[in-house]
């Protein structure tokens, strides 16, 4: 893989026992596209990631490799994610099925596809449940409510016998939710689970996923398009292009001092409201070809500065410019933060 | 070719009635974007995939036999040679002969051309007939639609073979009445796939934008939607084809086809179930020349419908159909 | 039971019951369609005025066309089909006589085609790409193209002839002789079945990767579920959803199939009757064979209907 940095700047100065998911170099290809490139990151035990980046940037692959959700062959992933110290990408099918759904769970993008359409609620509650930590039926329905209650889904004992087309968005996705936690897990992993929904729910199901978070101490990785709605919700921001993390710090230092010019052209493009809808496409272009990734820093074409010779001819490394913020540009990354957007075009 | 529309709530309806004709959903795998397709061309892509190459081989071959089969056949269908009936393959006859000492490879040379001849009227028949009615009834809508997709309904409920026989036991058996018994029997497949593609078009913006502008209903049909409905239309006459080769084999297997001295693969099938115990070349060799036939024709078609209508179907509209 | 299933339901019906009387209006017309006297065409060199008077007037050929259509409707519906030209008998006892030889093969050809279909297509959805993917999506085209007539006469060739292993035709009552019966119907049973299960095992394919490679799936991988689990409860079932539709369609083909295998193995079923009857020119029984055959049909299209309400929700309940 081409970052073969030794050091893991983007994982907070904590080598002591309160990281869960350790994630190194990692790196997924299909065929000849080249969707992750060495993408190292941690998450703290209690604490929330959010990653971010418009379609196309590699953002749920890299989360599916991790935690190893992803079809292997026809996808070749490589590096460690270690949960626990365990490298989920040297994981058989079997030690797998012990992780999914037990340690890890998982909410996804659209609440209306995510849920079977032919099995009823409770059946796709207890499943999990019933066969990770060994429930009957009837503890199993019990979780269930339990479940649904938490949530935050009214009336939960006629829900259980509900199919998911009888249920709105918003209540589908916290069916999702439920289903996830199903089995209490040290981790959940929520790929852009609220994108589908309305402004509202939106807001609604993210501050359920916070309340849920704090009360169980559970990690959380939030993917999303949309820094404003990671800001809700993180503690620690990974901004992804073309598979490589391109800027990565606390979430009050990536909105102060973002020093990326893409991190910059996400802050621009979000409308003031912390919960819009925003759209990223403001900054001209699209993500690379995964196929054909350039030379390059891979945000060479659409970048507004370009200052640096080396910015077509070499790819920029992982550099700090604070305790916890690393960049991944030969613009704007100096430690003093000058904008060199003037000087330069 | 334009931009495959979506396709309607009938798409499965092409295949009711014939599941072997209809829309078999797996194949369907479409490895091209239509920008690509418009790029290479048909052809080199038909090529390319090389199953299909295999088919279009098959096919020249078949065609070439129907063509050439007076000059290739060594004997004549009836030259009739008892001393020499029923003898294995050999040197001298190559399928061997029948009970009258008849060449079996002369025989299924010469036949080549009775079988493509009425599967290409049948599904000539078919093709004209249910494209008009197609576009009647997608761009008319109305009781016409209606009475057109109703009748459709109707002869989708009897089994092909079913009906054939049943226009062949009115009509009598015949060459002549098997190509109408076919033509009629694949004609409603027609008149489906053009409605269906036809009242996909007609909510384009573009046709509605001609409409607007006062472009006549004839422009509109030649302008938009013929050349739209092409591509499904196509795909649709090669499997056609090749199921009703096979239909005019059963037919003519069951003694209401093609009817002697024609030579014919159906008609000496059934003269060989008689020998079935003593000449197994009499039952083997005209069978695969209809399976050869009818393959080739699938082989082509499914090519065809990865190239000229790549749209999957995917379940979810196979159920709304329902 | 809840209402959206009984709008569901009720409107299959509907459209059966319009669709069968087009049927009726198609199976009447054989009769007006023959050129020329149908009687006389039918009683050919057994012609005597006596006989010809008392079957056009059994036939009721001598009325209106009005008056015939309705009554032809009439009588059908209480299940008075005419009386055979050449026997004389109730075309209806006839049909009886012959219904259990085609129902039984039918059911050991849809048998067969499913046990074909849903392993064969299922193997090759979860393993797309693969060599056994590619070999079966071959046989399937092979089995797609292959004339079911000419299947049956290979299968004489081989399995009776050459082996010795299976009697070439004949049909006993399942239940009468089961083992005879068995013996006897695997033959035409397999000829049958080999052709509409190739065709289902492209279906079932094509459903299996679309539900696949569906979100649920998905879910449900992330689950950790054994892989049986995923696969049996999670794919299989929503997969049935494509399949049962095309299954209703497939009784059309798989009762074509009998027609001409019933033929060759000489199983006194609809299909050796129609064939019988259509050379003798005895139009009540040929009518009335196309009548109950595409009932017949009819009558899977609704029960299809009715499995797919148990199994999609969608349609049960709202």
């Amino acid at each position: 893989m081409r970052t073969t940095e030794p050091r893991r700047p983007t994982a907070p100065a904590s080598s002591d026992g309160d990281v869960l998911l350790d994630v190194r170099d990692l790196a997924v290809r299909i065929g000849p596209a080249e969707i992750v490139n060495g993408v190292s990151f941690s998450v703290p035990r209690g604490g929330t990631l959010g990653i971010v980046g418009e379609s196309g940037s590699g953002k749920s692959m890299t989360v599916l490799a991790a935690t190893g959700l992803i079809d292997s062959p026809p996808a070749r992933v490589s590096g460690q994610s270690l949960l626990d110290g365990q490298d989920i990408v040297t994981m058989d099918p079997r030690q797998l099925r012990g992780v999914h759904g037990r340690r890890v769970g998982f909410i996804f993008q659209d609440p209306s596809t995510s849920l079977n359409p032919v099995l009823t609620v409770e059946q796709q509650l207890t499943e999990a449940p019933r066969f990770h930590l060994g429930l009957t039926r009837r503890d199993a329905r019990r979780r269930a409510l339990e479940l649904l209650e938490a949530v935050g889904i009214p009336d939960p004992p006629s829900r259980l016998s509900s199919y998911p087309h009888q249920l709105s968005g918003g209540m589908k996705q916290r069916v999702m939710i439920a289903v996830a936690l199903a089995c209490d897990p040290e981790l959940l992993v929520a790929d852009e689970p609220t994108t589908a929904l309305d402004v509202t729910t939106q807001a609604q199901i993210l501050e359920r996923v916070k309340e849920l978070q704090e009360s169980r101490g559970m990690s959380v990785i939030w993917i999303s398009h949309d820094l404003g709605v990671v800001s809700g919700i993180a503690d620690r921001v990974a901004v992804l292009y073309g598979g490589q993390i391109v800027e990565s710090a606390p979430l009050e230092e990536l909105f102060t001092d973002p020093r990326h010019p893409y991190t910059r052209g996400l802050m621009a493009a979000r409308p003031q409201t912390a919960h819009g809808k925003g759209e990223l496409a403001v900054i001209p272009g699209s993500p690379p070809d995964p196929k054909h990734l350039p030379q390059g820093c891979l945000f060479w074409d659409r970048c507004p500065v370009r200052g640096d010779p080396r910015c077509e001819t070499e790819r920029p490394p992982e550099t700090p410019v604070g305790p916890e913020h690393v960049v991944r540009t030969f613009n704007g990354g100096d430690a003093d933060g000058t904008d060199r957007r003037g000087g330069t075009r | 070719m334009s931009s495959p529309e979506t396709p309607s709530s009938d798409r499965l309806a092409p295949g009711a009635g014939d599941g072997r004709t209809g829309p078999v959903p797996g194949p369907a795998e479409p490895a091209e974007t239509p920008e690509e397709v418009s790029r290479t061309g048909t052809l080199r892509m038909l090529v390319s995939n090389k199953v299909t190459a295999a088919g279009l081989v098959i096919l020249v071959l078949v065609v070439l036999l129907a063509v050439l089969g007076r000059w290739i056949a060594p004997y004549g269908a009836n030259d009739i040679d008892v001393v020499n009936a029923l003898q294995p393959p050999s040197g001298a006859h190559l399928f061997g002969t029948d009970e009258l000492g008849r060449d079996v490879f002369s025989r299924v040379v010469l036949s080549a051309r009775i079988s493509l001849t009425v599967g290409l009227v049948a599904v000539g028949i078919a093709l004209v007939v249910g494209v008009a009615l197609g576009l009647v009834a997608g761009f008319f809508g109305g009781w016409p639609d209606t009475v057109i997709m109703r009748s459709a309904d109707v002869l989708f409920a009897f089994p092909i073979l079913l009906l054939a026989m049943a226009i062949v036991a009115v009509l009598g058996p015949g060459l002549t009445t098997a190509m109408i018994a076919i033509g009629v029997v694949y004609t409603p497949i027609f008149a489906r796939i053009t409605r269906a593609s036809t009242l996909a078009v007609r909510e384009e913006l573009y046709v509605k934008a001609s409409q607007a502008v006062g472009a006549s209903d004839g422009l509109i049909l030649r302008r938009h939607v013929l050349p739209n409905i092409m591509g499904p239309i196509t795909v649709q006459t090669s499997l056609s084809l090749a199921f009703a080769i096979l239909s005019e084999a059963a037919l003519s297997f069951l003694g209401l086809g093609v009817q002697p001295p024609e030579p014919s693969w159906g008609r000496m099938l059934y003269d060989a179930q008689a020998f079935i115990y003593d000449a197994w070349w009499m039952s083997v060799f005209p069978g695969l020349a209809i399976f050869l036939t009818v393959l080739a024709f699938n082989l082509v078609g499914d090519g065809m419908r990865d190239v000229l209508d790549p749209r999957q179907r995917t379940a979810d509209e196979i159920r709304r159909s329902a | 039971m809840s209402s959206p299933l009984l709008r569901f339901l009720v409107k299959r019906l509907l459209h059966t019951v319009v669709v069968l009387f087009g049927v009726l209006v198609v199976v009447f017309a054989l009769l007006q369609l023959v050129p020329g006297d149908p009687v006389r065409v039918a009683l050919g060199t057994r012609f005597t005025q006596e006989s010809y008077d008392a079957l056009r007037e059994a036939s009721g050929l001598d009325r209106p066309l009005l008056v015939q259509f309705f009554a032809y409707i009439g009588n059908a519906l209480t299940g008075n089909l005419g009386v055979s030209f050449r026997s004389g008998e109730p075309v209806t006892l006839i049909l009886l006589d012959r219904l259990p030889a085609t129902v039984s093969l039918g059911l050991a050809g849809i048998t067969i085609a499913l046990l074909i279909a849903f392993p064969l297509g299922t193997w090759a959805a979860l393993r797309r790409g693969s060599a056994a993917d590619g070999g079966i999506r071959a046989v399937s085209q092979f089995g797609v193209s292959v004339p079911d007539f000419w299947l049956g006469l290979l299968l004489i060739i081989v399995f009776s002839t050459m082996l010795g292993l299976l009697p070439p035709s004949g049909y006993v009552p399942f239940t009468e002789d089961p083992w005879g019966w068995l013996q006897r119907v695997i033959l035409p049973g397999l000829a049958v079945g080999v052709v509409s299960g190739s065709i289902m095992t492209r279906y079932v394919r094509s459903a299996v990767l679309d539900v696949v490679g569906s979100h649920y799936v998905r879910t449900a991988r992330s689950k950790g579920l054994p892989r049986r689990t995923v696969i049996g409860r999670h794919v299989m079932r929503n997969a049935l959803v494509p399949i049962l539709t095309v299954a209703g369609v497939q009784a059309a083909t798989m009762l074509g199939g009998l027609i001409v295998i019933e033929v060759v193995f000489a199983w006194p079923g609809l299909g050796r009757l129609v064939f019988d009857a259509v050379a003798a020119r005895d139009y009540p029984v040929v009518q009335g064979t196309v009548l109950l055959i595409a009932l017949i049909f009819l009558l899977i299209n609704l029960l299809v209907d009715i499995l797919y309400a148990v199994v999609d929700p969608r349609i049960r309940v709202s």
